[in-house]
């Protein structure tokens, strides 16, 4: 029985890997010469990766590097097939986290090759830049997680406890196994939110056991608002605005998210002595 | 009704031309016939699939919302308010609280079971001793929409955060990435439920003078409710099945027709669904066409076309 299986499954995957091959033609990476992206995060790591001279356009939300804000925009959710099939893209790239149901058999239909990426966690960020170096042919090989190593803390007493607020009125806060939490984990601060995924935060919970520090994106969540829920609530805190595009596309800039978390922290415990 | 239909057939192949020649990507007929590549792709693989989708999904809401409103005999009927759309939505948001939304083809199947099960329990909460009461089928409707309601609150304050922005898009309608195999489906749903529904014309139309009138004219009064409820609730959840929740098409188009042409359910059924495709093709139209980028939802293009035009044959009439 065992003997069978042994041979069973190299053969059956070895099958499934060509039927996954012949489904999806895609380019060689040096046929790739315009390419269109559909995720902010994916237009950031082409530009880092040196294949943004092959980007013809991008979605509606791409703004980084200053370059792309020249490119024609192909949409959100629902991006304009027929325009990125008038723009004749050897390659289009998606996020898995903002991709469409319907958007792999639209391209499909216009016959046009697409590449998903996923980025939910930190560690999926390199994987995913070198998928995105090799299928575009861009040239440019960055190591994000050497760089990364180097933002890693250990700090004393398990580090500050952290809340990461995306939204005040309701309160909904970054939870276990995000992105978020991968990086609070790699600059060594505590997330104080101990359910899964972003969850809403009960006023109650906030209250009875307050974080030492509020972190909050500065597009999406207001001063003003956060000012409202400390006067509220009448929580001892230091709540501290940081970029959001930086925190909120895992992307190359992953780093410099790091390297701000680690500054505020750092005066954080240096006031807190 | 001949001279009708024929007018508003020609209207639907010049607005299905007209959507097919207009879109964000500048390419032509000619160019399609040249035999270009970029414009044979855009138009003959993207374009006119979902014009054509549009013009099914019309007809499909139309027809079933003249045929609930004969069944009923209640001007107000409609699939949203008789809890068949609300059943595709509730599955619909149940599927994307499960996190399962992002797989292609699962919101659809779902939703479409949806339907299928909200009519169903619809039928049974209004049947007693054989008998389906029009006012207990509505009543039941109305309550069950308030609790599919309920369930979709819920079902999308659990949903993941990523998710919702394609649910809230889905529950607005929309036909992004049609393509012609949605419009084969859909097709054969349309084909056979309107055969159905033309082979009960007739005593449809009996029906309109009321159940005790048909009865004694042989209409086995029970039995075509079922079929005709039947049937006009599989098409609507194979149209919401591909489209998402495109509202008001099924209200608003039999009375637009009525008051032009005021005619028996047997005319009224085929005009209706024209009138339902000719007022989907422009509402994708201008949904595809609004932004430079992007598409704005269709279900609000069908209540700003249709709404005026409506509203001034209301006024003309009285």
């Amino acid at each position: 029985m065992n003997m069978e299986w042994k041979f069973i499954v190299p053969r059956s995957s070895l099958i499934a890997v060509l039927a996954i091959a012949c489904a999806n033609p895609q380019q060689a990476p040096h046929d790739v010469r315009r390419v269109v992206s559909l995720a902010p995060n994916v237009t950031e790591m082409l530009f880092a990766c040196g294949c943004g001279p092959k980007v013809v356009a991008t979605d509606n939300f791409s703004d980084y590097p200053e370059a792309v804000k020249r490119l024609p925009k192909v949409g959100g959710v629902e991006p304009d097939v027929e325009r990125i099939a008038a723009m004749h893209p050897d390659l289009v790239i998606a996020s898995s986290s903002n991709m469409h149901p319907n958007l792999r058999r639209a391209l499909t239909a216009a016959r046009l090759s697409l590449l998903v990426i996923t980025t939910d966690r930190l560690a999926d960020i390199a994987p995913a830049m070198q998928t995105i170096e090799r299928k575009g042919g861009c040239g440019t090989v960055v190591t994000v997680n050497t760089a990364l190593r180097q933002q890693r803390r250990v700090r004393p007493k398990g580090g500050p406890r952290v809340m990461f607020a995306v939204w005040t009125d309701p309160l909904y806060v970054a939870g276990r196994g995000t992105y978020v939490d991968d990086l609070l984990q790699l600059t060594g601060a505590r997330n104080d939110v101990k359910a899964q995924g972003w969850p809403e935060e009960s006023l109650e919970t906030f209250v009875a056991d307050p974080p030492d520090l509020l972190i909050y994106p500065d597009i999406s969540v207001k001063k003003s608002a956060v000012d409202e829920l400390i006067r509220r609530t009448g929580v001892k805190l230091v709540a501290v605005a940081v970029d959001e595009d930086t925190f909120a596309r895992p992307g190359p800039r992953v780093v410099d998210a790091a390297a701000e978390l680690n500054r505020i922290l750092d005066s954080w415990e240096a006031s807190h002595r | 009704m001949i001279r009708a239909i024929v007018v508003l057939v020609v209207i639907l192949l010049i607005a299905i031309i007209a959507a097919a020649t207009f879109g964000t990507a500048t390419v032509s007929w000619r160019g399609v016939l040249a035999g270009d590549v970029t414009a044979r792709t855009v138009m003959l693989d993207i374009r006119l699939p979902r014009v054509l989708l549009a013009a099914l999904v019309g007809a499909a809401l139309a027809a079933a919302g003249v045929s609930f409103q004969s069944l009923l005999r209640n001007s107000l009927a409609d699939p949203f308010i008789l809890g068949v759309s609300g059943g595709a939505a509730c599955g619909a948001a149940i599927v994307t609280a499960l996190g399962l939304a992002r797989l292609p083809g699962v919101v659809s199947v779902v939703a479409f079971v949806g339907a299928i099960v909200a009519t169903a329990a619809v039928i049974v909460l209004a049947r007693r001793r054989e008998y389906i009461d029009p006012t207990r089928l509505l009543l039941s409707g109305l309550v069950l929409n308030a609790l599919f309601t309920a369930i979709i609150l819920i079902a999308y304050a659990l949903a993941p955060e990523s998710d919702l922005t394609m649910a809230l898009r889905w529950m607005m309608g929309t036909l992004f990435g049609a393509t012609w195999s949605d419009v084969l489906v859909l097709l054969g749903f349309v084909i056979v439920t309107f055969a159905v529904l033309v082979a009960i014309a007739g005593d449809l139309r009996m029906l309109a003078f009321g159940e005790d009138d048909a009865k004694s004219r042989g209409v086995d009064v029970e039995r075509i409710k079922l079929i005709g409820f039947g049937a006009a609730s599989i098409v609507t959840g194979a149209a919401v099945a591909v489209s998402g929740i495109i509202g008001f098409v099924g209200l608003l188009v039999p009375h637009l027709i009525r008051l032009i042409w005021r005619r028996d359910f047997r005319a009224l059924l085929p005009l209706s669904a024209l009138g339902g495709a000719i007022l989907l093709v422009l509402a994708d139209l201008a949904s595809r066409v609004a932004l430079p980028s992007g598409e704005l939802p269709i279900g609000a293009f069908t209540a700003i076309l249709g709404v005026p035009f409506f509203l001034s044959l209301l006024r003309r009439g009285r």
